[in-house]
């Protein structure tokens, strides 16, 4: 599977089982990095043999502006293990 | 040595003047000899003060020269608690690369606390500081202080109870966070409840669809929006709420900008054949609503965004600091954007720090032993620690004594 191919299934994902929950995020283009994070925890279930585990992050960001006058910044960034595909953290900012 | 006091006392006479210098040196005294533990105050630029330890005096506002002060004076005493005090201007926050943004920097007081340096920020002491934000008057410091020494001579007024108020976005996992605090015990639900109907001096309010209405919309598609909002706020907030609790939990939004905290909440409805969607911010928190409640003895967590930013702010400017103001035993928040669950019920980042934290000041450890050991908790259970996580070790701090526990 090429690399546009995995980004597009992931993306894909994103929508159907988070982006439901904020309508805000429509039309945004999420920002997409792979990175690996240390497993330093033998038992976690995210560990493997090397200590180590890949993700992606897809960052989607969006300013909100508001009847006052003030703009707020949104972020929702969902963190998905690279092998399995799982979706392992959503975060969404408290601004 | 086991608590340290460290402050500056250069920055303390700039701001406060000599009189006013001499009322804070006063009062620590004071603080140090009713204090249990052995205490010493450590004025970091002052070289009699400093060389009492065989250390230089660090006379620059430089953060790493101040940290590595901190670093030797601990590691030679075994010290267990630290306490800074004054906020920016007084011992500098570090500056921390934001590990979600590399264009922003996150102001905390992590490594102060991590004499044995790791990746994680992971903190080896037991950390508070007293901030003093922008004022000019030491009253503010001089309240803290106050409120510490009145903990450790037993005059503590009664607190009983807990309370907690959550964005209804957030309701399923800050009842999930609540009920281990204290069961049976309700949340408040904002915008179920609010500081007012009106928009926008007391809701605001933005519009996600259509879009065509984002920036720009009809007079009467307003009128009906403003009718609709309105109408989610159904009762208005009392301050005898946070009176007389040992506990304060808030999981809302948080600005840097002003000093509302805010509730949460999509509303969908159709105004002219179109489907809206609009997100309600309701006002929940001010100064002026902490000023009204008897908060005293309490302890205090946070989630807002920007909840713990101090930075030339005043006690009618920031909740943090009225919250210190009003006599509050501890409160912890964030420097900066915090993060947590969206929807589902199990917390993650402030969510976990706020039940570890708690988990621990239930158990009657003082609060700056709660912090450390929730931060130290939170590193060995949170899997795979990313940038979220990274930055919610750098960016949440605690104010107050940290060797004074739940009365």
């Amino acid at each position: 599977m090429s690399e546009e191919e995995k980004i597009a299934r992931l993306k894909e994902k994103v929508a159907k089982d988070v982006l439901k929950d904020f309508p805000e995020m429509e039309g945004v283009e999420p920002e997409i990095t792979s990175e690996t994070y240390q497993s330093t925890r033998t038992r976690s279930r995210y560990g493997r043999d090397s200590g180590e585990v890949a993700v992606r992050v897809l960052k989607y960001s969006k300013e909100i502006p508001t009847f006052r006058g003030i703009t707020f910044k949104k972020v929702v960034s969902v963190t998905i293990d690279d092998e399995t595909e799982e979706i392992i953290k959503v975060a969404e900012s408290r601004e | 040595m086991e608590k340290c006091i460290l402050s500056h006392k250069t920055n303390l006479t700039q701001i406060y003047g000599a009189t006013g210098f001499k009322k804070i040196d006063k009062a620590l005294k004071e603080l140090a000899e009713v204090s249990p533990l052995e205490t010493e105050i450590v004025y970091i630029d002052d070289k009699t003060s400093t060389q009492r330890h065989r250390l230089d005096p660090v006379s620059e506002n430089d953060t790493d020269k101040i940290q590595t002060f901190i670093e030797k004076l601990c590691k030679q005493y075994d010290t267990e608690y630290l306490l800074v005090i004054g906020g920016h201007r007084i011992i500098p926050f570090y500056s921390l690369k934001d590990p979600t943004n590399p264009n922003q920097i996150v102001y905390s007081d992590a490594p102060y606390a991590d004499i044995y340096y790791d990746d994680l920020r992971s903190p080896d002491v037991s950390m508070g500081r007293m901030p003093d934000g922008g004022v000019t008057d030491p009253s503010l410091l001089l309240n803290q202080i106050q409120t510490a020494i009145k903990y450790f001579k037993g005059i503590t007024e009664k607190t009983n109870d807990t309370s907690g108020v959550s964005a209804k976005t957030w309701e399923s996992v800050s009842h999930n966070l609540y009920k281990r605090i204290k069961k049976e015990t309700e949340l408040v639900l904002t915008p179920e409840y609010g500081l007012g109907k009106n928009v926008p001096e007391h809701i605001n309010v933005a519009v996600l669809r259509p879009q065509k209405w984002q920036l720009e919309r009809p007079a009467s598609v307003t009128k009906a929006m403003i009718e609709h909002v309105s109408a989610s706020v159904k009762k208005i907030l009392d301050p005898k709420i946070f009176t007389g609790r040992k506990l304060i939990y808030f999981n809302v939004h948080g600005d840097d900008r002003v000093p509302e905290w805010m509730g949460d909440m999509m509303l969908r409805f159709t105004i002219e054949g179109e489907e809206c969607i609009l997100i309600v911010y309701p006002d929940i928190l001010l100064p002026k609503i902490i000023k009204q409640a008897n908060v005293k003895n309490a302890i205090v967590f946070t989630e807002a965004c920007f909840g713990a930013y101090t930075i030339d702010k005043t006690p009618e400017t920031s909740n943090a600091l009225c919250f210190l103001n009003q006599g509050v035993l501890c409160f912890v928040g964030s420097t900066a954007v915090a993060y947590g669950e969206p929807r589902k019920r199990y917390p993650r980042w402030a969510d976990v720090l706020a039940q570890y934290f708690f988990d621990f000041v239930k158990r009657k450890y003082e609060v700056g032993a709660a912090f450390q050991m929730a931060k130290q908790r939170y590193v060995g259970t949170e899997r795979p620690f990313n940038r979220e996580d990274l930055k919610t070790m750098y960016e949440f701090l605690l104010y107050g004594d940290p060797s004074v526990a739940m009365p």
